[in-house]
């Protein structure tokens, strides 16, 4: 006992200053700045904040100070409430949670002001110039959801559709493919809610089929949509804002490589059409305005009041050769923004409307969303082709509806810009950038003023500041959701693994599509395969 | 197991992968996770061993037999036995799961790496032959080629014709079924290697993504895309990469250099691998895969001094019988400053001569005396055979193994078009 009272002793004696120089080590900051000279220019920053419209409600825009110094000092103020210091030895500049979203509350629709201090190897501090952010009057909606992935060519091996939430760090897999190794994708929500939503599977490695996993009441449904009309598989869900029904595209895609461009990946639709699944009837349905057999049909996107599908369609090019279709046109495939009526009572279309044609803009129109107040449409347009987040070329653009003009969103770069969305007050859109370096999907928001006028958009923020120098990955289609997702990431396991397909109906009256004019299944992939050589060796003994 | 935790690998791979052990079979699987779990369970029983000593004791009223035989035997003994039984399990269990051949292929893949051509070639010729798979082709190829010896010996080792450069449309699922689990996944390393050595950027890039999904994390991978978008001028994707690299075991230093400030450090546009894919790579754009043939001759077209294209290009045409293109492509030989003709391009024109083609202008160069000689030799044995190919194949392989004409006469029509 003695024994152990001593070395218990000498532990504290020994042990406790020991682990309060190591803590103190490592916790310890440069002291507070003084007389600071004036740099006489904006800091290196990385990600720049400066001029970024932000929501109160968002977590931390941490970020790294790259300028050579021994000491930084950041000094985040507003208006009203106590600003907030932040010190740091390597540039790293993490703000605390609670003084962050007590210092954004306070200045709700009011500037901040960011001070940026160095220190030199000299000891002597240095002032960059202020820079600004905007804190808006507006909420943005508390979680994200968007795909993890790699940049992918033609084999998925993972991949996972996570939830983040926008006012912390955290971030959760909702699902992935590990369980059957195939692909997941077009997650979408219905009026931003996260207690219905559709996601679309397709099977890999094991075989559980292809099809919808509808999430609603708390549970996973598993629904084929395919038939003898539309064999192929759906894509590009878009729900009816009455919770009834499910507009989506069947496409035939074919991905091509460039042998000397800067994004190696390009995409063309072989053929697409597109269905509308009904919730209430269980059955697929169309029409045939929207199922020409020389015309591609796609992204489908819902009006708020349900009246309107908004669409892209453009003529089909292709031309058949013995060798397959002859892509060679590619570069002339514009897509015009189109829309039909829809009466969801009654199950009767209307006669397709041009809205804005590529030939008015010279470019093509692609992936329409419009914002939940109706007033807005927000849409990509590029050189050319069906998939914007393989063109550099890609922008957003926005179309006031109530007039018809369109303008350029300010939140452009000269790098791609796609899979945008809205958030429920219609005040915030999200979108997938390259800008940073060209091949990578980063997720950023920008702030949709009343009028329309889109402002500096600002890059999810990540809890380290240096999270995205070393990440190769793309974060993409990004949807804002009011809530987390309300199933668990083993209810979606347990219904793709275990629970049977749903098989959706054709309705027997004449509003299906004629045979013959929706995509089939890729003909090449059932043709047999010739026959390639058997290993041939003749060798040396 | 230290070194996979270390190394971030998965314990089946460092026990699995990167043995010469084939690990598709039960057998082999309770070997290797004997073998794995071996160092845990014996530090498991000692720990239990000494928290009860009475074990023993307990061990011998339980099993009275055992007690009775070792009863006699000195704890010094035992543990010679011990150590000499697991010695001995050991042996012989390395004995029977080890696969030389596998283990050979993996020397192949591991010194074409490491570019150690002439080790590749050395472990290529002790290969047996039905060993010689697709990635020990593209392998042994590309090792040929950059000892200077494609177009003279490349028959002195097997070949098929698609054994060349793995192209992207070469991938697809039936073709990977058939050859068997290792040839994807290296063979999308190997094909990003053999792609970016040629000049097509595009497609090493697209194989290199491929391989990283395919294989996973693999430094070399990210750095051989780091530097096919330095070579682009795509520096700020260079960039990521080189981050994602920064803290890696084995390449962080390397990446940590180039991601140094301008001045502090090594520019990554100054590799000699940027700078030599930058001389010869594709800038024409091109929509679609190209076939091999025609990815060659665009190569050419680019830059007309890029031999490993050209010397490509020609066996291609040999391992396909394009011997039409490969009688106009001869007079390439002028870019390099060649004056002799390679001993396999002078058997594949005496062919196409033989088989009714044109005659072909060698720019001023002939065909050697003895290789004429050889082949009218291997002629009037074919015919003294004919028609019986298996007996000629038999007879003339010792003499003419290593040539074209051999080859070109017995391999069977599906390997390639006159």
């Amino acid at each position: 006992m003695k024994t152990r009272a001593r070395r218990l002793a000498l532990g504290l004696v020994f042990g406790a200053p020991l682990l309060a120089a190591v803590c103190y080590a490592l916790t310890w900051a440069p002291p507070a700045p003084r007389d600071s000279e004036p740099a006489g220019r904006p800091a290196q920053v990385r990600p720049d904040y400066d001029g970024a419209v932000i929501p109160p409600n968002i977590a931390p825009l941490n970020f790294c100070v790259d300028e050579p110094g021994s000491g930084y000092a950041v000094r985040l103020a507003g208006g009203r409430g106590e600003p907030l210091d932040v010190r740091s030895r390597t540039g790293r500049i993490a703000f605390p949670l609670r003084s962050w979203k007590r210092l954004l509350r306070d200045n709700r629709g009011a500037d901040l002001r960011l001070e940026v201090h160095v220190r030199g190897a000299d000891g002597r501090w240095r002032r960059f110039d202020d820079a600004t952010l905007t804190v808006a009057r507006e909420d943005i909606d508390p979680y994200v959801v968007y795909r993890h992935i790699d940049p992918l060519y033609r084999f998925v091996s993972s991949l996972e559709i996570c939830e983040r939430s926008t006012e912390t760090f955290k971030e959760r897999t909702i699902v992935n493919n590990e369980a059957f190794g195939g692909c997941l994708n077009c997650h979408t929500f219905l009026n931003n809610r996260p207690d219905t939503m559709v996601l679309h599977m397709r099977s890999g490695l094991k075989d559980y089929g292809a099809g919808m996993l509808l999430v609603e009441h708390g549970s996973v449904a598993k629904v084929n949509t395919s038939s003898t009309y539309n064999p192929g598989f759906a894509g590009f869900p878009a729900w009816h804002p009455s919770g009834k029904a499910v507009a989506f595209s069947i496409n035939r895609v074919r991905q091509f490589f460039h042998t000397a461009r800067a994004e190696v990946r390009d995409v063309v639709d072989l053929a697409s059409d597109l269905a509308l699944y009904r919730l209430d009837t269980h059955e697929v349905t169309s029409c045939q305005a929207i199922t020409r057999p020389d015309v591609l049909e796609t992204f489908p996107a819902w009006s708020p009041d349900g009246t309107y599908l908004y669409y892209c369609s453009t003529p089909m090019i292709w031309t058949q050769t013995p060798q397959g279709p002859d892509l060679e046109r590619y570069r002339e495939v514009r897509y015009d923004l189109m829309r039909i009526r829809y009466d969801l009572a009654t199950g009767a279309w209307g006669e397709p409307e041009t809205v804005l044609a590529s030939k008015t803009t010279g470019l093509s129109i692609t992936e329409p969303r419009v914002s939940p107040n109706g007033r807005f449409i927000a849409f990509c347009m590029s050189d050319y082709g069906t998939f914007p987040a393989f063109q550099a070329s890609s922008d957003l653009y926005l179309m006031d509806l109530r007039t018809g003009r369109y303008e350029p969103m300010a939140c452009n770069s000269n790098r791609s810009e796609s899979w945008h969305s809205w958030s429920s007050n219609s005040r915030w859109l999200t979108f997938s950038s390259k800008r940073a370096d060209g091949q990578f999907l980063r997720v950023y928001f920008t702030y949709v003023d009343q009028e329309g006028k889109s402002h500096r958009p600002f890059l999810m923020p990540q809890e380290d500041p240096a999270f995205y120098d070393s990440f190769i990955q793309l974060h993409q289609m990004p949807e804002l959701i009011t809530g987390p997702v309300q199933v668990s990431e083993k209810d979606f396991v347990d219904a793709i693994t275990r629970e049977p397909w749903t098989k959706a109906g054709l309705p027997v009256t004449s509003a299906s599509p004629r045979a013959g004019g929706v995509p089939q299944a890729d003909a090449a992939a059932r043709a047999p395969q010739p026959e390639r050589p058997e290993p041939w060796s003749v060798g040396p003994p | 197991m230290i070194g996979s935790v270390c190394l971030g690998l998965l314990s089946s791979a460092a026990y699995g992968a990167l043995l010469p052990v084939e690990s598709i079979s039960t057998a082999s699987n309770v070997l290797l996770w004997s073998l794995w779990i071996f160092l845990p369970a014996v530090t498991l029983a000692s720990a239990v061993g000494r928290r009860w000593p009475g074990m023993r004791s307990r061990l011998a009223r339980a099993w009275p037999y055992a007690a009775r035989l070792s009863g006699g035997v000195g704890e010094r003994t035992w543990r010679l036995v011990a150590v000499v039984a697991f010695f001995g399990a050991s042996a012989l269990a390395l004995h029977w799961g080890s696969d030389t051949g596998l283990a050979a292929q993996l020397r192949i893949e591991h010194y074409d790496r490491l570019d150690r051509f002439e080790a590749v070639l050395a472990e290529a010729r002790r290969l047996p032959l039905k060993r010689y798979d697709l990635p020990v082709h593209w392998a042994v190829n590309r090792a040929l080629f950059h000892v200077g010896r494609l177009g003279d010996a490349m028959f002195s080792y097997p070949q098929r014709a698609d054994g060349l450069v793995p192209m992207p449309q070469d991938f697809d699922p039936a073709r990977v079924q058939r050859e068997g689990a290792r040839a994807p996944l290296v063979g999308y390393a190997m094909s990003a290697e053999l792609l970016y050595e040629l000049g097509s950027a595009n497609l090493s890039e697209a194989m290199a993504h491929e391989a990283r999904e395919r294989a996973g994390w693999r430094p070399s991978i990210i750095q051989r895309l780091a530097w096919i978008n330095a070579a682009k001028g795509q520096m700020d994707a260079a960039r990521q990469f080189l981050g994602s690299l920064a803290g890696d075991v084995v390449l962080g230093s390397w990446a940590r250099a180039r991601l140094s400030p301008p001045g502090a450090g090594h520019r990554l546009g100054a590799d000699q691998q940027v700078l030599d894919l930058r001389t010869h790579m594709l800038t024409k754009d091109a929509a679609g895969l190209p076939a091999l043939q025609e990815l060659l001759l665009s190569l050419l077209e680019r830059d007309a001094r890029n031999r490993m294209a050209f010397e490509y290009l020609m066996a291609h045409c040999m391992l396909t019988r394009r011997l039409g293109v490969l009688a106009a492509s001869i007079q390439r030989l002028d870019d390099f400053g060649l004056r002799e003709i390679p001993r396999h391009y002078e058997e594949a024109l005496l062919v196409y001569a033989d088989v009714g083609g044109p005659a072909v202008d060698l720019g001023g160069r002939s065909i050697s005396l003895a290789t004429e000689e050889r082949f009218r030799r291997f002629k009037a044995e074919l015919k003294r055979y004919a028609p019986d190919m298996e007996a000629a194949r038999r007879a003339l392989a010792p003499e003419f193994r290593d040539s074209y004409f051999f080859y070109f006469a017995f391999a069977p029509p599906s390997q390639g078009q006159p």
